[in-house]
């Protein structure tokens, strides 16, 4: 039997005075220029949050259809030590402590605007550098979870909401007169609804095997199947990166299963990594299998959705001198429309798992964030998959 | 182009609108490229309008006549909240006295996240084979009062950690590190070490090997390694369940259960 009360009912009050030291401010807000774009594309459930930070603040500049509100708020040594072990606790598959951890980023990060966001469904987060590679949705408002313990009774944020990120408010506002046009002027031409790429890397030389990689695109091949859809599936050896090239501009779904390759020290040694053997096992000279970003940026891509099933394929590139911030980003320019990337390294069978689930979802009728949203929202119900290291990962960059 | 440097009153001229255009425009240049720059650009414009709107004048002479009253009680105010403060300390840490006192059994996520020092480990060479040993001390290894009580049964040690077994054998999808040993689930007599072989991508990402009860909590780490081999000796854990994680600097590469009988 556990303790008739939690600790934690005596210690969050505390952090509540600890954060409330710097006491929120919000205000009705000034208009930025280039806002009334992101007023006209915003739908009426909608509201974004831009974020700007500096060593001692936030500020939030949060949009809706009819109203804006700026919110500052001082941060102080909690938040900075909780931000980091919350990203470390949830990337090491830490159970310990990640629960209170959240609740303080939510006190941080949403608290100042909560009101505001009364009544909305849907969160557009354009997060501040700083924040990058950070699961809003994984934030916590309460943990009912004691005693007796239940991880499923955690409520995050992703419970309330629908989260979607972008890279800039001007280039979501840009995205969305596209789609608008695109919508009123030309019907699908798409060649296939789905393409799926998994090189496997069965016996390749010094890598981990991704055998539920070719499990996850053939059972999603199989949903669109079911559902009349055609589909385009590409495996092991014949997952060659010139193919991957010239191919994916013909899919309305272009998904990558692999592995993604981070090297800071050289950047084109980093990007997404496709089969590089020839027939006889020998290591291609004119083809080393990666799909670096500069060859990213090349792409003709005309995806509606890319979806990025490998490791931390949502990450900021450390590119100094360079407009382009994260992955997602490059795909933007290279044509894909919505992107779902993931935040840190992904396990390879509930990868599969997920996003067969995300594909059930989005195939009965849902909206590419609803679905990530509700696939979300049933791991959290399954105490296997309830902890945010296998759920919050995945992130869903665009519309 | 000659380069400007742009100081903070850059910003009330261009809100005051006596840039000349040049400036102007380079200033627009530089708040399209620095998010924060233009942050402050629209709060000091927000400012502006605020301060030049009469009502609000009025309406900020009034809060300030309200504030002066109010201060004259804020001393008291803020002793009160002093009082507040150490008493609720007072308070939490009675209630955490109390709680540390109790000898309670809880699952994973219920823990009162009293977390086992971990002890820097000493690297002794083991072998001819130069293979790196830590094993776990006595300290590192006691169990948790609150988990395991006398009246446990030793099955308890035994369960199995929902939130950890889908985790179990399946890789990530990183490229730093492939394991080559030991196998996801294994089982062996207490004081059998365990050999853990992997072949790193880069050998600057150093690796760190976890051993995690079968509550959740933490037993013994091996932080920093940069060889590719590691023995983890297991004379001093007692028999039960565990978990072990081989991580690339923070992030998880494989979960694995050892069980020890």
């Amino acid at each position: 039997m556990g303790p008739l009360i939690s600790w934690k009912a005596f210690l969050l009050p505390g952090i509540l005075i600890f954060v409330l030291q710097g006491v929120a401010q919000a205000q009705p807000g000034h208009l930025p220029e280039g806002s009334e774009n992101v007023q006209q594309n915003l739908k009426q459930d909608e509201v974004m949050l831009e974020y700007f930070l500096t060593d001692s603040s936030v500020v939030v500049n949060a949009i809706a259809v009819d109203s804006t509100l700026f919110a500052s708020q001082s941060l102080n040594s909690l938040f900075w030590v909780s931000l980091k072990s919350f990203q470390k606790k949830l990337k090491s598959a830490d159970p310990n402590e990640f629960s209170i951890l959240g609740q303080v980023l939510y006190l941080f990060l949403i608290k100042p605007v909560e009101d505001f966001l009364m009544g909305k469904r849907r969160l557009i987060i354009i997060p501040d550098v700083r924040l990058a590679g950070l699961p809003f949705e994984a934030f916590v408002l309460n943990d009912n979870s004691s005693p007796p313990y239940n991880i499923c009774n955690i409520h995050y944020l992703i419970n309330d909401y629908e989260v979607v990120y972008h890279c800039s408010p001007e280039f979501w506002s840009k995205l969305a007169e596209l789609k608008q046009n695109e919508h009123a002027d030309s019907p699908d031409d798409y060649q296939f609804a789905f393409m799926g790429f998994s090189p496997v890397f069965s016996n390749y030389p010094g890598l981990s095997a991704l055998p539920g990689s070719k499990i996850e695109i053939a059972e999603i091949g199989s949903l669109f199947h079911q559902k009349g859809l055609s589909n385009w599936l590409v495996s092991e050896q014949y997952s060659e990166k010139e193919y991957f090239k010239s191919v994916a501009c013909r899919g309305k779904i272009v998904h990558l299963a692999t592995h993604y390759i981070h090297d800071v020290n050289d950047p084109t040694r980093e990007g997404f990594l496709f089969w590089g053997y020839d027939s006889s096992g020998k290591k291609k000279v004119s083809d080393d299998g990666i799909l670096s970003i500069d060859e990213i940026t090349k792409l003709k891509l005309q995806a509606d959705l890319l979806v990025l099933n490998a490791c931390s394929s949502g990450i900021e590139l450390q590119r100094s001198g360079d407009s382009v911030s994260s992955l997602p980003c490059v795909f933007f320019m290279a044509g894909a429309k919505n992107i779902v990337s993931t935040l840190w390294s992904v396990n390879d069978n509930l990868a599969g798992d997920f996003m067969v689930s995300f594909y059930r979802q989005w195939l009965s009728g849902k909206s590419y964030s609803e679905a990530l949203r509700e696939v979300k929202l049933q791991m959290i119900h399954c105490p296997g998959t309830a902890m945010p290291t296998i759920w919050a990962p995945y992130v869903l960059t665009g519309h | 182009m000659k380069d400007f440097e742009i100081t903070s009153d850059w910003i009330d001229r261009y809100n005051d609108d006596e840039l000349d255009e040049f400036e102007k425009s380079y200033f627009q240049q530089q708040m399209l490229n620095n998010p924060m720059l233009r942050a402050e650009v629209y709060i000091d414009a927000r400012l502006n309008r605020l301060l030049s709107d009469e009502d609000v004048l009025e309406l900020m002479q009034k809060v300030q006549s309200v504030t002066k009253k109010h201060n004259q009680n804020s001393g008291m105010m803020s002793y009160l909240v002093i009082a507040a403060t150490v008493i609720s300390l007072i308070v939490l840490g009675a209630i955490l006295f109390l709680v540390e006192k109790r000898p309670v059994s809880l699952p994973a996520y219920a823990r009162q996240q009293h977390i086992i020092p971990v002890k820097k480990q000493t690297h002794d060479i083991f072998s001819r084979n130069d293979l790196k040993s830590t094993q776990p001390t006595k300290e590192n290894t006691s169990v948790n009062p609150r988990e395991i009580s006398g009246t446990t049964l030793l099955a308890e040690k035994y369960k199995p950690l929902a939130e950890f077994e889908l985790l179990v054998g399946s890789v990530t999808r990183s490229t730093q590190i492939r394991l080559i040993t030991p196998a996801a689930k294994i089982q062996i007599q207490a004081g059998i070490p365990v050999r853990f072989s992997w072949i790193s991508q880069n050998n600057q990402h150093p690796v760190s090997i976890v051993i995690m009860n079968n509550l959740g909590n933490l037993i013994f780490e091996a932080p920093s390694l940069h060889a590719s081999e590691y023995l983890l000796q297991t004379k001093m854990l007692s028999q039960g369940l565990y978990y072990w994680k081989i991580m690339d600097e923070d992030e998880l590469v494989m979960m694995g259960k050892l069980t020890l009988y």
